[in-house]
């Protein structure tokens, strides 16, 4: 099937996944890269918290996510709790009370799909951390165009011309829903066909994610 | 060997996630209402003279106000035909120690933002629409975005013209326009708490129903029972099964908020 | 028997573990969830008979009793010594566990002074506590203690933990070569992603750290054969 993508992908496809672990010199670090869209996450800890923020049975975690442009304004922070809330129901907390876990997510390129990008390359960094984690989270974008076809992974000049804009968050044991948002208008019909082709490509994602980590792991012996 | 008993408030304090689910063993809420049951709410338009639209909302103890004024202003290179909506939420000390982020702007394209334009490139309206939470009891996230669109169909705009010789825009007092809306979306705010061998899905929680719960599901839907946003923070994952159950109840919250607010505008028009 | 490789796992992943007895050691990386086992880090698989752990790699270090670790003296208070070992929280160092300290003879040592110490205490809800006490007070075998002079390189975890196993190697094939040479050098692994050693000629000290830092991703033979052909003349 041939589409009239601007970059010629079909509807259902992602883009290019790329993934380059221990980025920065940090305790854990990954630039992830769907397309040209590009997120660098680096994460410390666990470390020592301040005072204010401690708490006595978990560890408290700490999201920073940077623009590509200008400083963080009210989106950078939505996607911070968002960020925070989904990593609090993966990470064992639990076994590093009274410390913090800092996460700082760097947009490098905007080209769409940003908040799926920095949530995968956040995963990506905490694997790379070392952090205990009871599950890996990974997340998809897609948008519903005005005659309801549906695209997968939708670069900046596809979001805009759009009616509605997804993105899906799921676990890699049980695929399920984790975090998701969704903008605009459309349908219950619409919104569960999204959900069921962002599961699919989600699993490609866990795929890349895989065989990313064998590679590192055959290549660092 | 003695066991030692609690009064029920020492519990609620020690123990507060427990507390909820004991009785969601009964299928009851602390408040004495029903897992699906929604609080009270109240609407109250026009409470405000000064602003060009205004609302006064109540969902349970949760009170906000939000309060509309539009300006002429330069419109955005980006978007030269659309005027522009300011939402500021104000969670000041006076109603909760705790802050919460505020909605996301999203909500502003219900507007048809064209509406809003008065000269081409030269001048548009501006909405500043100012959300003060008075009290907050939970669930503040749909008393904002009740309060939010309820004001904007209470705008009333003076009729604007662009004189272009003079690079001014005049406004006529005598003939306001009511701000034309697209659609009418209201929200329905879930709370899951993870009671172990179930997961409880509590409908509009309460501030201590909040603090314990571990994920929050909003869904807004508008009249033709589209849905506007979908937004799940991401605290535990579940099923399709149970959004499309989430996505139901939001609609019968729709007709119920529709109504309350049909009737206040009927009881205004009285006045 | 060694331990063998099962497969590259990733956190989520399940296990299943069949085994002849009932009972099953559970090492790093790996959790029980009611009736299934579910790993919690990324890396390969291990299992030796009814052990089964993850080798994964990581740099912050999270303390575990028993282990040596290199630390640095950052503060003084009352009885003890606070000291970085790079994890979360700062070890306490008392005074009384060194060798020979009593209330009057107290161990000397200033902030900023490196040691090799062993974790006594480990425990996720109370700050780490380590000690200076060598097992047998035979003079010969004096290990831990303070660390005079030297250098400090840092590295990850895994890497430590491969360079302790093989330390006795290595040190074997460098005191044949330097006991021909008259060259005195000390070197102690910390666990915690810390090398200290000690070299009497700079110049040794930029050798052994640029074989450390290089051997990263060689394989142990590999990295025994460069020992072997280090170049310590001049």
């Amino acid at each position: 099937m041939s589409s009239n993508r601007v970059d010629k992908r079909k509807f259902t496809e992602i883009r290019p996944i790329s993934i380059e672990q221990n980025y920065v010199n940090k305790d854990g670090s990954a630039l992830f890269k769907f397309g040209d869209s590009a997120v660098l996450c680096s994460i410390n800890g666990p470390t020592e918290v301040k005072v204010r923020d401690e708490k006595l049975d978990k560890a408290t975690i700490d999201v920073s996510f940077k623009p590509w442009i200008g400083s963080p304004g009210t989106n950078e922070k939505t996607h911070e709790l968002v960020l925070r809330s989904t990593l609090e129901s993966i990470i064992q907390t639990n076994l590093h009370p009274r410390t913090l876990i800092q996460v700082v997510c760097q947009v490098l390129m905007d080209d769409g799909s940003i908040l799926a990008t920095a949530i995968n390359a956040t995963t990506m960094a905490l694997i790379n951390a070392g952090i205990s984690m009871r599950d890996i989270v990974v997340a998809v974008s897609c948008v519903i165009c005005k005659d309801g076809t549906i695209l997968i992974d939708p670069k900046v000049q596809e979001i805009e011309e759009n009616q509605s804009f997804h993105t899906f968050a799921f676990n890699k044991v049980s695929l399920n829903l984790l975090f998701c948002e969704s903008f605009g208008v459309f349908t219950e019909q619409q919104y569960f066909d999204c959900y069921e082709l962002s599961k699919t490509a989600a699993q490609e994602v866990i795929n890349e994610i895989h065989n990313t980590i064998k590679n590192n792991i055959a290549n660092g012996r | 060997m003695s066991t030692q008993t609690y009064e029920a408030e020492t519990f609620r304090k020690l123990q507060p996630q427990e507390y909820l689910r004991k009785f969601l063993l009964k299928e009851v809420r602390p408040d004495g209402r029903e897992l699906k049951q929604f609080r009270q709410t109240t609407v109250n338009l026009g409470c405000i003279s000064t602003t060009n639209g205004s609302s006064l909302v109540r969902v349970g103890n949760t009170t906000v106000v939000c309060g509309i004024k539009a300006e002429v202003s330069i419109p955005r290179q980006t978007s030269i035909k659309e005027g522009y909506l300011v939402p500021n939420v104000e969670l000041s000390p006076m109603c909760s120690p705790k802050f919460k982020p505020g909605p996301p702007s999203e909500h502003a394209q219900v507007l048809n933002l064209n509406t809003l334009c008065i000269h081409e490139g030269a001048a548009v309206w501006v909405l500043y629409a100012d959300i003060v939470c008075v009290n907050y009891d939970g669930n503040v996230f749909d008393a904002c975005v009740i309060g939010l669109i309820t004001a904007l169909s209470n705008v009333k705009l003076p009729k604007a013209t662009f004189i272009e010789e003079e690079g001014l825009v005049k406004a006529t007092e005598e003939l306001l326009i009511p701000l034309n809306l697209s659609r009418l979306p209201y929200p329905a705010t879930f709370s899951i708490f993870d009671g172990g061998h179930r997961q409880y899905f509590l409908v509009d929680p309460t501030e201590v129903e909040e603090s314990v719960a571990h994920e929050v599901i909003t869904i807004i839907c508008d009249e033709a029972g589209q849905i506007c946003t979908v937004w799940k923070v991401g605290g535990i994952s579940c099923t399709p099964k149970h959004l499309k159950k989430c996505i139901s109840i939001a609609r019968e919250r729709y007709a119920e908020i529709a109504a309350i607010v049909e009737n206040e505008e009927k009881s205004n028009q009285i006045k | 028997m060694e331990f063998q490789s099962v497969r590259t796992v990733l956190p989520g992943d399940l296990v299943y573990v069949e085994s002849e007895k009932d009972e099953i050691i559970l090492g790093p990386g790996l959790m029980q969830n009611e009736e299934s086992i579910i790993c919690t880090k990324a890396g390969v698989l291990k299992r030796k008979e009814n052990s089964w752990f993850i080798d994964s790699d990581q740099k912050r270090y999270i303390p575990a009793t028993g282990e040596n670790v290199v630390g640095r003296i950052i503060g003084k208070i009352g009885e003890v010594y606070r000291v970085d070992i790079g994890s979360a929280h700062q070890a306490l160092l008392p005074f009384l566990a060194f060798d020979n300290a009593t209330k009057k003879n107290r161990p000397n040592l200033n902030i900023g002074d490196l040691l090799y110490a062993r974790i006594s205490l480990a425990n996720r809800d109370i700050d780490p506590e380590i000690d200076c006490k060598n097992p047998s007070t035979n003079k010969a075998d004096v290990v831990y203690g303070e660390l005079k002079k030297g250098f400090i390189l840092k590295c990850s975890l895994r890497y430590c933990r491969r360079l302790f196993s093989l330390e006795t190697k290595i040190i074997e094939i460098l005191d044949k070569k330097l006991a021909q040479k008259n060259i005195e050098t000390h070197i102690a692994i910390g666990l915690n992603g810390r090398i200290w050693f000690y070299t009497e000629k700079i110049k040794h000290a930029v050798v052994f750290y640029n074989v450390l830092k290089r051997a990263e991703t060689m394989s142990d033979d590999e990295f025994l054969e460069i020992v072997k052909n280090l170049d310590l003349d001049g």
